[in-house]
């Protein structure tokens, strides 16, 4: 697929990447407009019109996936080939992410019409989310290491401003300044591990890299480019020794944005660490260490929470924890291990991000985020509470949630694999996890006592209405599971049988 | 509390860059960095080669812009984000809340 | 061809005297330049891996450079801001002062 004729390649980027990156662009002008103009709502519009646009396209995009042979895609741009020139290689695995990034992207550009609706700078707000969406679209379907660096630069810069966003209090501009410093060496690591793949094999694209470091013998060299490009993507998803910057930022940040971050830009993190050390390494090697990190990931995680006192730092606390249960199907080194991983992304975006919506629209109401002065609100706001226990459920993994389905095939995987340990150690923490989320759940329901009286009607109907599909969405995926399970295994089988299909498509 | 947190930090702080200045003693010194070993046979390296010495960056910025127009686009949206974040970092919240 | 060993041991020490900084010194900015000093470590050694072919150079890695050097100096850039605003808030801008959100 090299382009040999200059003039009819023309101008090719994937048509998501090319919608988001647009609208990024005219949001501003239309900002301007309608404050001159003085149109209400024509930034929300002009978001949701955005967003829709961007899951149509990942549908028609997946749809012209299917009819070439081998499922994969090079796009060139302007008849530049690799390896000098950075291309895009999309295949299943990239449109399963991206259609879970513009389907939460689309729901959260919903719920946050109306819950932003009285802050100031919304046009650099809205402008903002579509370009942290669009650089993670662009890391999804990157097919060189520089050119998802530079999309990764991209996504990294919206979301420190982001949670910075509401400047009149100490606590955004604390939380923002500390994840910024943290994520910023990390991305100085991502580039000293890319400098290490340079000298030791002369190229950035992923298809040569692919047949270039497999059969390589263990030496010290090796073992910096692995630690390096653990810590490079590991500050992003959370991983253990690595993970200070999120119980601080989730917080502080403004609610449709923690579902964003927590549902969506961590698993672009470990979808990044997936990908490279699937194509570079052969798993037998990375498979104790990812073990180790994943069960000290779920450990400490499952252990703070029990200790918080507030509501959105422990679900933050628990996102750390998910992230542990991702990584076991990621040291599993199988096709079913990584099907559980891609799966429980999916399920992990919305069940996580409807936690923090349905939690942010308490906040909203009732200004405060300590549990225990939320005592009785479960009967003041009954849709909102219905649909946070929905997500709570799932999350700890009670069958008929989908949340069951994606956490039994994670510690399935890691038995047959012969790591019981791991499985055990992820069943224990998988119940300890109860403990914190039906401690929520009691909470809100018993009644209030005492002095302590909080007045709390029901929200907005479209923050509600948001809560509730997302509610019946993970019920329903948790009794039909079928489609979503059938996707995510075309999509993990690219990196196992499709990897010499990947690389033909560039080499040829 | 905290003074006795800030005194254990900077200790373990010297600890560390000890530890890792040895480490990458050992490293650098002692285990040659195998430079391009790995390189498939597939490959194809554009070179320049360096005998002419002024005209290397008009080579480079013409490999630049022939080779890696995707990037330089990429760069440019992260430059007009990175305009529009310090906007929104430092504009003044008008009465609006 | 230029021995690559004194570029290892720069690259090797700039990372931790980036790494030293970003540990030990408590004024916001130096922090930043302490960031920075990793970024350029890791730009020097691909400027370093460009002259290790004989008598040819690389420019792939010179451009890869070029690019890196703008993505960090926009990190920098929305880092100071941040830098400003923390100072209307806290005073002061020893970030062993930022402890007010804690466990």
């Amino acid at each position: 697929m090299v382009a040999q004729d200059f003039i009819s390649q023309g101008f090719q980027i994937p048509l998501p990447l090319m919608v988001l990156l647009l609208g990024g662009i005219v949001t501003p002008i239309l900002g301007l407009i309608a404050e001159r103009v003085k149109i209400p709502r024509l930034r929300e519009v002009w978001i949701i019109v955005v967003t829709t646009g961007a899951f149509c396209s990942v549908y028609f995009l997946y749809q012209q996936l299917r009819t070439v042979s081998g499922n994969v895609i090079v796009m060139l741009f302007w008849g530049q080939s690799p390896p000098f020139g950075g291309c895009f290689e999309i295949d299943m695995l990239s449109i399963f992410m991206a259609g879970s990034i513009s389907f939460l992207g689309f729901l959260v550009a919903i719920y946050s019409v109306s819950y932003m609706e009285k802050e100031s700078r919304l046009t650099e707000f809205y402008t903002l989310v579509t370009f942290m969406m669009a650089g993670m679209t662009g890391i999804v379907m990157a097919g060189d290491f520089f050119t998802l660096f530079i999309f990764w630069e991209l996504m990294s810069l919206s979301s420190y401003v982001l949670v910075a966003f509401l400047k009149r209090r100490w606590g955004p501009i604390e939380a923002g300044f500390k994840y910024l410093l943290m994520s910023a060496t990390a991305s100085a690591f991502l580039l000293l591990s890319m400098s290490l793949i340079y000298g030791m094999t002369g190229t950035l694209n992923f298809a040569f890299l692919a047949i270039s470091l497999r059969e390589v013998a263990l030496s010290p060299w090796i073992f910096m480019l692995f630690s390096s490009l653990i810590i490079g993507f590991g500050v992003k998803s959370a991983i253990v020794p690595l993970h200070t910057w999120l119980p601080d930022a989730h917080p502080e940040a403004p609610s449709p944005i923690s579902a964003l971050l927590s549902g969506i830009v961590i698993e672009t993190g470990l979808y990044g660490l997936t990908r490279v050390l699937y194509l570079a390494f052969d798993p037998g090697f990375f498979q104790i260490p990812i073990a180790v990190l994943a069960v000290l990931t779920m450990t400490l995680a499952n252990v703070t929470a029990l200790l918080q006192q507030d509501l959105k730092r422990l679900l933050a606390y628990s996102s750390i924890a998910q992230i542990g249960y991702m990584l076991i199907g990621l040291a599993s080194g199988t096709a079913y291990g990584v099907m559980g991983l891609f799966l429980h992304i999916f399920n992990h975006s919305l069940m996580k991000g409807m936690a923090f919506l349905s939690a942010g629209s308490i906040v909203h109401k009732t200004n405060t985020r300590d549990i225990s002065s939320l005592r009785g609100i479960g009967r003041m706001m009954p849709v909102t509470s219905i649909s946070l226990f929905i997500a709570l459920l799932g999350l700890g993994g009670v069958p008929a949630t989908n949340g069951f389905i994606s956490k039994f095939i994670l510690f399935n995987s890691a038995i047959g694999t012969g790591m019981a340990w791991l499985a055990i150690a992820g069943v224990l923490n998988s119940a300890l996890s109860m403990a914190y989320y039906l401690r929520i759940l009691i909470t809100f329901i018993s009644r209030a006592q005492g002095d302590e009286n909080i007045e709390a009607r029901e929200v907005h109907p479209l923050m509600v209405g948001v809560t509730l599909v997302m509610a019946i969405l993970i019920i329903v995926f948790g009794l039909w599971p079928a489609p979503i399970i059938s996707f995510a295994n075309k999509a993990s089988r690219t990196l196992f049988e499709g990897m010499v299909t990947y690389v033909n498509a560039v080499l040829s | 509390m905290s003074g006795r947190m800030a005194k254990y930090g900077t200790a373990t702080a010297f600890l560390i860059i000890f530890v890792s200045l040895f480490v990458f003693s050992w490293l650098t010194l002692e285990i040659t960095f195998p430079t391009f070993e790995y390189t498939s046979s597939k490959l194809t390296r554009k070179l320049v080669s360096a005998e002419p010495y002024d005209g290397i960056a008009t080579i480079v910025s013409r490999f630049l812009w022939e080779n890696r127009a995707l990037d330089l686009t990429g760069q440019a949206f992260v430059i007009v984000a990175a305009v529009i974040c310090c906007l929104a970092l430092l504009k003044p919240e008008e009465g609006a809340s | 061809m230029p021995p690559l060993m004194p570029f290892l041991v720069s690259v090797a020490l700039m990372l931790v005297i980036g790494l030293g900084c970003l540990m030990i010194k408590r004024d916001m900015v130096r922090l930043l330049i302490g960031v920075e000093i990793l970024f350029n470590a890791a730009n020097l050694f691909f400027i370093a891996l460009s002259t290790q072919t004989s008598g040819y150079i690389d420019p792939f890695a010179h451009s890869v450079v070029m690019m890196a050097i703008v993505l960090d100096g926009t990190v920098i850039a929305v880092g100071l801001a941040m830098v400003l605003n923390v100072y209307r808030h806290y005073k002061t801008i020893d970030i062993r002062k930022l402890r007010r959100l804690k466990w």
